[in-house]
């Protein structure tokens, strides 16, 4: 009987919101919704989700937002799976552009979802929702960073590295950096969680490429994502590059000059792989294990362990042009000519290095890597690898110079250029 | 293995005089247990003869009698006398000093200064003297004043191994406008200035100095470089460090360092065994010389990586004219074995210094043709996706700051390091984003 009541008021105040939502009065929706919370906190899921599924329409997405928004608050933990069905039901029917305030309580209700699913540890089912969200929002190609971070890191917990990996690998993600309600954190936990993702999926390159961005997004301080980032950004630019490359000058010196600090290991590390010599580098590895366990980055430093053995090899390939395996064992510090063919059998098949092992003589003959098969004969191929090149440079250049130009004219910039707030704005992302 | 000189000790000492021949007895006694009973004994006499310095005295005694030299002869009454006399002399010294501050008299005050100055270093109190010939300055008005004032406290800056102070003066003394005429002052700062990039491992630098000193320095420096000195650490760091075209240049045609080299008939014969590519001599000669070297105050520590550059000199431009080289040959020439050969020429060709690849099995080097074309190609590749990197980065940099977005620490969604977050929180939203 008193569900009965209840269904009724909730029917009440359901219209009543659809009126207030048609005159675009939001904010009256939210206080209606703030003062009826008891009753919406008395009302069962089940006979919400019926009251829902009766009364909306599809076009009424902003309603089924704004009752989401109001029951999430309040709803018990057990309810969750149902607050996320209705979510993912909500996201699916959403289309770009998306109101402002649509925007802002979708982020809102996201992070809560987001926060709800890490306490109840079923990361897992935020996974597909926040992958509409993030679909369904973007504008163009460019999406919106709060939810990309949200997928991203809801990826990253449930280790679903190959969604995350396939939705970052189909599009041309770009941030949309021009909402008023972006926070610069969401840019670089994006970035942040994207190196992760690669680093899942044992991209390094591109992992390289997105922890380089994490130290783009400008700022003043350091926090535990750019410690965090800098200590991956060591271990995977000894793996890519094979030595620690200095970080852009806008990242700021001073970000740099401290972030080395909370890294004191990592830089040793880095130090011993520029020696190439494998055993100190393993004897540094042993003398920070508890570190690199601590950080979960220990798998990395194996792999950068791996690394340090295959540049040796890769440099015997440009000094010698044959070598016993015996030699290469000795010469790389690898344990004996057993694991050196299959270092070397591994090498070959991935194409790192061309070689042919003589398995009876136990000889090894290295053939140029930079011969006819990288840019000799097929010169169609060769010009169309620089033009692409080529072309994709020509296109950042262009956009950096509509940068520039833009800012030429822009009075705004003037202004900010010539007032103190606005020179510390710019000041801190050069110090 | 204990380096032993090629000429005997007294010939080499008699080079020197002063403390400078002393501080390098003293090297040679710590360097070369053979020879350190007649370098002590040596710089026992010199500390007798040029300094008044009882302590030094003393200690050099002391070190004799650990060696076993127990029929040294007590000089107590020369001791007795020394200390008597300097207790007298500084305290004339400090008077007439007082007497010509209080008259003003600036030259008789630089005088006194330097008088003090002497004599503290003559017994030994190094840097008292050069506190008091750094006072000095304050009172030179002439050019050959501060020549003066500048060289005393190179000397002693030398001594006492300052080699900061060394080049700071050596520059304050070529600033005077009347350094050109004076040849022989000339010459004994680019010695100082030699000695200093020395120090600081500054090779190719130290090399051009010592190539540039006058042959008018003759014995004038003698506290601290004889002429022979100049001719060989110039000389082998040139070999060290120049190329071909400029040891040509700079050492070969360099027609007033030729008087140097005629006074080290050796070292003249090693260039000349290099650049005429007679390597078997050239190894041979140097292996000879090594030990010479190594007992040189200023030298010794420098010895193993002036030997490993010449020694990459030579194989860089042993294996220039081959297109393939047999590594049997070659490892003779540079009284070596192939497999320490082999490792040589493989360091060399990692460095890019020699453009060649080793056929081990064979024991045969062979010279890489270099392909210009695909090499520039992979340049040009690497260089670009180096630039879209940063042009990716830079974007998104100044987009942010367009847009006024950036990490700040006053604001309230954000939060400082702390070392004591555990590692599974930084990935946790919460970390950065407050409620």
């Amino acid at each position: 009987m008193q569900q009965a009541n209840i269904r009724e008021n909730i029917i009440a105040l359901i219209q009543s919101s659809k009126l207030l939502i048609s005159t675009g009065q939001w904010k009256q929706v939210r206080k209606v919704l703030i003062e009826n919370t008891p009753m919406l906190q008395s009302c069962t899921p089940q006979v919400f989700g019926e009251i829902l599924e009766q009364t909306l329409i599809d076009e009424e997405k902003e309603l089924l937002l704004a009752l989401l928004r109001g029951v999430s608050m309040h709803w018990r933990d057990e309810d969750f799976k149902l607050l996320l069905k209705y979510f993912y039901y909500l996201v699916q029917k959403l289309r770009a552009p998306v109101n402002p305030v649509v925007l802002e309580e979708l982020q809102i209700l996201s992070l809560y979802l987001s926060q709800k699913s890490i306490e109840q540890q079923n990361v897992l089912a935020t996974v597909l929702p926040f992958r509409s969200l993030c679909v369904q929002t973007a504008d163009s190609e460019e999406i919106h960073p709060r939810f990309l971070a949200l997928f991203l890191k809801s990826c990253v917990l449930s280790k679903s590295y190959s969604v995350a990996g396939r939705f970052l690998e189909d599009r041309k993600w770009i941030l949309k950096l021009e909402e008023i309600a972006v926070d610069p954190c969401d840019a670089l936990l994006t970035y942040y969680y994207a190196s992760i993702i690669y680093l899942g999926v044992k991209d390094y390159l591109k992992a390289l490429q997105c922890l380089k961005l994490v130290f783009s997004v400008p700022s003043n301080v350091v926090t535990d994502v750019a410690v965090d980032a800098y200590k991956k950004y060591v271990l995977v630019s000894l793996i890519v590059k094979g030595n620690l490359e200095p970080l852009a000058k806008f990242s700021g010196l001073f970000i740099q000059r401290q972030l080395k600090n909370y890294c004191p290991e990592y830089l040793a590390l880095a130090k011993e792989f520029a020696q190439g010599d494998a055993t100190q580098l393993r004897q540094v590895m042993e003398n920070h294990k508890q570190v690199f366990i601590n950080d979960l980055h220990w798998g990395l430093v194996k792999e950068t362990f791996k690394a340090l053995l295959r540049n040796n090899i890769k440099n015997l390939t440009c000094t010698f042009l044959t070598l016993s395996l015996e030699d290469i064992a000795s010469k790389a510090n690898l344990t004996d000519s057993r694991e050196a063919e299959r270092m070397l059998r591994c090498m070959v098949s991935q194409q790192e290095i061309s070689a042919v092992i003589d398995q009876r003589a136990q000889m090894v003959r290295f053939e140029s890597m930079n011969g006819s098969d990288a840019f000799g004969e097929s010169s169609m191929k060769t010009s169309s690898t620089v033009f692409a090149e080529t072309n994709r440079c020509l296109d950042l250049y262009n956009q950096l110079f509509q940068f520039y130009q833009n800012l030429l004219v822009d009075p705004q910039f003037m202004f900010h250029e010539h007032s103190p707030e606005g020179e510390e704005m710019l000041d801190h992302s050069f110090c | 293995m204990e380096p032993l000189p090629s000429s005997d000790l007294d010939t080499y000492a008699s080079r020197y005089y002063g403390r400078g021949k002393i501080l390098r007895l003293q090297h040679i006694a710590s360097h070369s247990p053979k020879l350190r009973k007649e370098a002590l004994l040596l710089a026992l006499a010199e500390t007798k003869a040029e300094t008044r310095d009882v302590e030094l005295y003393k200690r050099l005694l002391e070190r004799l009698k650990e060696v076993g030299q127990v029929h040294i002869p007590l000089e107590s009454e020369w001791e007795t006398s020394v200390v008597k006399e300097d207790s007298k002399e500084v305290e004339r010294l400090e008077t007439e000093l007082q007497r010509y501050r209080h008259n003003m008299i600036k030259d008789s005050i630089r005088m006194a200064y330097g008088d003090l100055g002497d004599f503290q270093y003559s017994k030994g109190n190094l840097e008292e003297a050069l506190r008091n010939y750094l006072k000095m300055r304050d009172y030179c008005v002439s050019s050959q004043q501060i020549t003066d004032m500048c060289l005393k406290i190179i000397q002693c800056a030398i001594i006492l191994g300052n080699f900061s102070l060394v080049e700071s003066y050596v520059q304050k003394a070529e600033q005077t406008p009347e350094i050109a005429n004076d040849e022989k002052t000339q010459a004994k700062l680019q010695c100082a200035l030699g000695l200093a990039l020395l120090s600081k491992r500054k090779l190719k630098a130290a090399a051009e100095r010592f190539l540039q000193v006058s042959f008018a320095l003759q014995d004038s420096f003698n506290e601290i470089l004889a002429p022979e000195d100049v001719s060989t650490l110039g000389s082998i760091c040139a070999l060290a460090t120049f190329d071909r075209k400029e040891l040509k240049r700079k050492l070969l045609d360099n027609k007033p360092f030729k008087e140097f080299l005629e006074l080290t008939p050796n070292i003249r014969e090693l260039i000349n065994d290099f650049y005429f590519c007679h390597y078997g001599k050239f190894f041979e000669r140097l292996q000879r010389m090594e030990p010479d070297w190594r007992l040189d105050l200023y030298f010794y520590s420098l010895v193993d990586t002036v030997m490993e550059l010449i020694r990459d000199k030579a194989l860089i431009q042993y294996v220039m004219p081959y297109t393939c080289v047999y590594l049997d040959e070659m490892a003779k020439v540079f009284c070596t074995d192939v497999y320490c050969l082999q490792d040589e020429l493989a360091k060399l060709i990692t460095s890019h210094q020699i453009q060649g690849r080793i056929d081990s099995h064979r024991k045969i080097l062979y010279a890489k043709e270099a392909n210009k074309r695909n090499s520039s190609i992979l340049d040009s590749l690497s260089q670009g996706t180096h630039l879209v990197d940063q042009a990716e980065s830079m974007l998104l940099h100044i987009k942010m700051l367009k847009h006024r977005l950036s990490i700040r620490a006053t604001s309230a969604t954000e939060q400082l390091y702390d070392h004591s977050h555990s590692s599974s929180n930084r990935m946790d939203w919460g970390s950065l984003h407050g409620e």
